[in-house]
């Protein structure tokens, strides 16, 4: 980055960086549940991107590189704080996911559309719920993916783990969160009860 | 390919994550089987839901206000700092530094242990091998150099360099270690210009670590 006078550097950082705002905010209230802590995380992760602006690397995708303070940041505020969630059998969820998937639409039943099912008749809630039972390292991951549209190269940049782990948290997470969709319409009456469908406390 | 490859596979191809060669196959595979060409339907239609269903929670009001504020208070020119050049003020660091862990920055300051030469810096940096750098070798193959006389500086973003200099044992690996070149550090210290030499009395490193002389005993 060219060296400018202060002022000069500030706008320019702006510029690049304070539309990600949102994006940040988002994934800090993900990461912490609380919107406090979310906006201090969210400061804190600019103070500290901006301290790093002149050895950033112009071609760094800019969004992953602020992602990256982020998580960083939080991991270094909380890590000893919270307790991990409990532990979530995804072995389990993997099963559960399939028959799901196979009864409710492939069996037969072929005649509801599920994004239509999910839209109508599932509140916003279910799914706020269902991220919160999610452990937060699946949660980074399913936010950077499927809200910010991050390639799986640029979220394991982000968080530095390996592609094949951003692969199985995502699409660990992707499974638990629509069987806690589907769940919520199936008991609803939505979708159709399937045969043994029952999985406990995963929504 | 079979069913059973193809719906290990569905996510990779749904996010377009498969090779071109692997997502050719998939293809293929698709174009002959109803069955998952309809399982790639139910995904694709569970995939909308799913991603119009996840939170998307904008800042509050006021937020990027703080921001661009703080921004500039931090953007203000560097003040001589006298004040902690009192080797008491250290304690009250320490504790400070704590705290830090609370608080949005994370700036820890520690007095140098010089005689009071050399002009008072804070800078954003990049580790390099002096030698594979100005030769035009990437971070990459300077990690790589095992060249028992090579050592690493501190690479400004204007290009120029400052040589490492550090009286703790802490900061030593920095100047010797492969591994640090390309890391990026906020590196604090006090600056001879004649010998672009930096003595350092802090250093802060992306992933918001901090080494500090171990005199201090803070264990973040």
């Amino acid at each position: 980055m060219a060296k400018g006078p202060p002022h000069q550097r500030t706008e320019e950082f702006e510029e690049v960086a304070l539309p990600y705002l949102d994006a940040l905010f988002n994934l800090a209230l993900n990461l912490t549940r609380n919107p406090k802590d979310a906006e201090d995380l969210v400061q804190e992760t600019y103070l500290r991107a901006f301290r790093f602006f002149d050895s950033y690397q112009p071609g760094t995708h800019i969004k992953a590189w602020l992602f990256r303070i982020l998580r960083n940041a939080f991991t270094n505020r909380y890590r000893l704080a919270k307790a991990r969630p409990e532990e979530v059998d995804f072995d389990k969820i993997e099963g559960v996911y399939e028959q799901m998937v196979e009864d409710d639409f492939l069996r037969g039943h072929g005649s509801v559309d599920p994004e239509q099912a999910v839209m109508v008749g599932v509140p916003d809630e279910v799914i706020q719920t269902a991220m919160v039972a999610l452990p937060e390292e699946y949660r980074a991951v399913v936010i950077m993916a499927l809200v910010e549209d991050l390639s799986y190269k640029e979220i394991a940049s982000a968080l530095s783990i390996p592609l094949g782990t951003v692969m199985s948290r995502l699409h660990r997470g992707r499974k638990q969160l629509q069987v806690a969709l589907l769940e919520y319409a199936t008991r609803k009456g939505i979708l159709k009860q399937g045969p043994d469908v029952s999985t406990g406390e995963a929504g | 390919m079979n069913c059973k490859s193809f719906r290990d596979q569905i996510f990779l191809f749904q996010a377009d994550e498969l090779s071109a060669q692997d997502r050719e196959v998939g293809q293929q595979h698709l174009d002959t089987c109803e069955t998952c060409a309809e399982r790639l339907r139910v995904e694709e239609s569970l995939l909308r839901a799913l991603k119009a269903k996840l939170p998307r929670t904008p800042a509050p009001p006021g937020l990027q206000t703080r921001i661009r504020a703080s921004l500039r208070e931090q953007a203000a020119p560097e003040v001589r700092v006298p004040w902690y050049r009192t080797g008491w003020f250290v304690a009250t660091a320490a504790a400070v530094l704590l705290m830090a862990m609370l608080v949005p920055s994370l700036v820890v300051e520690v007095p140098p242990g010089t005689d009071g030469a050399g002009v008072a810096v804070r800078e954003a940096v990049v580790v390099v091998d002096l030698d594979c750098d100005q030769a035009g070798y990437d971070l990459a193959s300077q990690r790589a150099c095992t060249h028992p006389h090579h050592i690493n500086a501190l690479k400004r973003g204007d290009g120029s360099y400052w040589s490492i200099s550090s009286e703790e044992k802490d900061f030593r690996y920095l100047l010797l270690d492969r591994d640090v070149r390309g890391q990026q550090l906020v590196v604090q210290g006090r600056l001879y210009p004649e010998t672009h030499t930096v003595h350092l009395t802090a250093v802060e490193t992306l992933d918001a670590r901090v080494w500090l002389p171990p005199s201090l005993d803070v264990r973040l």
